[in-house]
């Protein structure tokens, strides 16, 4: 219900109701409880002690963001299942546009006091230039680990960060709280990015990540740890768009440790998150907490198929 | 821990940690499907169904 709200906040843009494009792209997202990435500022808003009703603008303005970088990135990755195949290259761009400043658009509500608007309007504007150059960052190669976590950590964590602040805004936080948790954000966003990387790089068909392997974590581990299958697994990434070259790269992935360093990472990236939300001063935690259980509960699943039973986090 | 530390550590260390010892037993899986989960994916951000527009 509070997703078909959202969904009508945006639709309420004359623009919008009016380009069948834009409501194309917005009905066909799908929404899940606690994981989907606009569900942050309502949990940040609850948290402070706010209302979902009143996070619902920032919420609006999260989804259109991510509409937005969607579409592009799909364009800098040359995703097969990308939009812009079959809108064209303009076109997709042009909507990434629309969808950037419908995002301001939907912050406008009448209800948000000018001075907290403002402030909405400045973090969401922030967010958009950081990840624009995270996604500049990212569309070459890199050439070390140091270089692939400088790409993620201006990628990914300036959505996830904005998407926790303007919730926190939304619901009277004060800037130092709003600070905190959008460090928590990004904390989540390296979370979420990793294990991106590692669905994407186990995915059949090749998963886009294989045409810019080293940006890809588990990938760039293969390549670059010293294990006996290296040589080979550098030719078999060259050819993934073969299906037994796929599935002998993937394989590699596991075998050579590349799969469970990713997982080691996620345990970290999630014991961040839990301290700085552990510190943060809060009407009500339980918000934030479920939403970090639930996005780590698939690594929770993982690790427990490998006999690792102990729970990730010490919040619940 | 960088990856060249990581890797080290994972294939020398004679009393691994608990977690450590998983992530030894994750190194035989087979099938990568196991690892990515359908219902709840890793790294799942909310976006769109997959396929083209149509228009």
């Amino acid at each position: 219900l509070r997703f078909d709200h959202l969904k009508s906040l945006v639709r309420a843009l004359p623009q919008v109701a009016a380009w069948p494009q834009m409501l194309e792209l917005i009905e066909r997202s799908v929404h899940r409880d606690q994981r989907s990435v606009w569900e942050l500022p309502v949990a940040a808003c609850r948290a402070v002690g706010g209302t979902s009703e009143a996070a619902l603008a920032g919420a609006a303005a999260v989804f259109c963001s991510l509409l937005s970088i969607h579409l592009v990135d799909d364009m800098l990755d040359d995703d097969p299942q990308g939009d812009f195949h079959a809108l064209g290259g303009g076109p997709a761009a042009n909507l990434a546009l629309a969808f950037q400043a419908a995002a301001h658009g939907v912050l406008d509500a009448p209800a948000v006091p000018p001075a907290v608007r403002a402030e909405l309007h400045a973090c969401l504007g922030r967010m958009a230039l950081a990840t624009a150059y995270g996604q500049h960052l990212d569309s070459r190669e890199v050439a070390s680990e140091e270089e692939y976590w400088l790409v993620v950590g201006n990628k990914t964590p300036p959505l996830f960060g904005a998407a926790l602040k303007l919730g926190a805004l939304l619901g009277g936080a004060p800037p130092a709280r709003a600070l905190e948790l959008e460090r928590l954000g990004c904390a989540l966003g390296k979370f979420v990015q990793v294990g991106d990387d590692l669905s994407d790089a186990l995915c059949t068909p090749a998963g886009a990540d294989w045409r810019r392997p080293s940006n890809n974590l588990p990938i760039l581990y293969a390549m670059l740890a010293e294990h006996p299958a290296r040589a080979e697994f550098q030719a078999l990434a060259a050819a993934t768009d073969q299906p037994q070259s796929l599935a002998a790269a993937q394989k590699v992935l596991l075998q050579c440790g590349g799969v469970s360093y990713c997982a080691w990472k996620m345990v970290e990236l999630a014991h961040e998150a839990q301290d700085i939300l552990a510190g943060a001063a809060l009407a009500d935690r339980q918000p934030l907490s479920q939403l970090l259980t639930a996005h780590v509960r698939p690594l929770t699943r993982l690790l427990a198929s490998v006999g690792f039973k102990e729970p990730l986090l010490a919040i619940s | 821990m960088s990856i060249q530390d990581f890797h080290s550590r994972l294939t020398t260390t004679d009393e691994p940690s608990a977690l450590m010892s998983a992530l030894l037993q994750l190194t035989a899986v087979e099938d990568p499907a196991a690892v990515t989960g359908d219902d709840e994916p890793l790294g799942y951000w909310g976006v769109w169904t997959t396929g083209l527009a149509t228009q």
